[in-house]
């Protein structure tokens, strides 16, 4: 989890319309929220963009905000959560120009043997039903507890340990299946 | 190292993938840009996100008798004819640009309606107005 030094004057000044604190937020907060997007979304372009979105939303928002001791992490997993069952309602089927005719653009931050096994992992997820989906998610690509989890998605702790043991069954015979273990 | 333990390596090794802060570096400062609009663009915040238009009626038609892949190609043509310059210029900028992508981040098209979009790469917003131009003057 990123480390953050005070939570509760970097949100006072965010409130405060302070941009070097608005940066702050977006660079400490922006990769677990990509993150979660990333393995939640149909492809890297939607979670990018959910993950403007969710943002967006949060800094508009952010009058409303309460600072109740912990780092605003959840509330912004909230509002990407919102954001992408919102958008599951309405999404598209696009696909990239280049992988139809052939341009090869490579993503500049992830070496090709991180990305293609972040690939293989979203491939896998995709199989799992979507509560077990996101709980394992949440679980072990974002670090969250059990106890932080079941506060996000709103169901008790034992149900989030079920879901996460079951999602970690059937990860482990796909990767099996696949050779991959 | 027992098999639920390498499934959860894997995981947390996946989970270690991070943004492409290339695209997002002036996120906050884009926040206040104010770029011009012409028809057909969304300010996104980040960067602009461009719709050109669709080719739907080919795409409803051909769908049924051709197929998808099939139905890109005539797309493709279509959208590559004067009827609908701004897809024409974007294209036609894909292929001459191929090496350095210097216009666009990501040229996308739906599958579902033949709707051609396009994410422009944002170090070169300041050059938008540009762009403009260029697009409403071919």
């Amino acid at each position: 989890m990123d480390d953050i030094d005070n939570p509760e004057e970097l949100i006072k000044q965010a409130k405060a319309g302070d941009e070097t604190a608005l940066t702050r937020l977006y660079n400490d907060f922006y990769a677990p929220v990509y993150r979660y997007l990333y393995f939640r979304a149909r492809d890297r372009a939607e979670a990018e963009d959910l993950a403007q979105e969710t943002f967006l939303r949060f800094f508009q928002t952010l009058q409303k905000y309460q600072y109740r001791g912990t780092t605003p992490l959840a509330f912004l997993f909230r509002i990407a959560r919102n954001i992408l069952i919102d958008t599951g309602r309405r999404k598209k089927n696009w696909v990239q120009f280049s992988e139809l005719f052939g341009k090869n653009e490579e993503p500049r931050e992830n070496p090709t043997e991180q990305r293609e096994n972040a690939e293989m992992v979203r491939m896998a997820l995709k199989e799992l039903p979507e509560a077990e989906q996101e709980a394992v998610t949440l679980c072990y690509i974002n670090d969250l507890s059990y106890s932080e989890i079941a506060q996000l998605i709103g169901k008790n702790e034992e149900a989030v340990r079920q879901a996460v043991s079951r999602a970690l069954k059937r990860l482990r015979e796909y990767f099996m299946k696949n050779n991959l273990l | 190292m027992n098999h639920e333990e390498k499934t959860i390596s894997i995981l947390k090794q996946a989970g270690q993938i991070k943004p492409d802060y290339n695209r997002f570096t002036d996120f906050i400062s884009q926040m206040n840009v104010t770029v011009p609009l012409t028809a057909g663009q969304t300010d996104t915040g980040r960067n602009l996100k461009v719709k050109f238009g669709r080719v739907s009626s080919f795409w409803a038609l051909g769908q049924a008798v051709f197929g998808t892949t099939l139905l890109i190609l005539i797309a493709f043509v279509v959208a590559s004819s004067n009827q609908n310059l701004k897809t024409s210029y974007v294209i036609d900028k894909a292929i001459m640009d191929e090496q350095d992508a210097v216009l666009y981040e990501e040229l996308l098209i739906s599958l579902d309606d033949g709707e051609v979009m396009a994410y422009l790469n944002s170090p070169k917003l300041n050059e938008f107005d540009q762009i403009n131009y260029e697009i409403e003057n071919i």
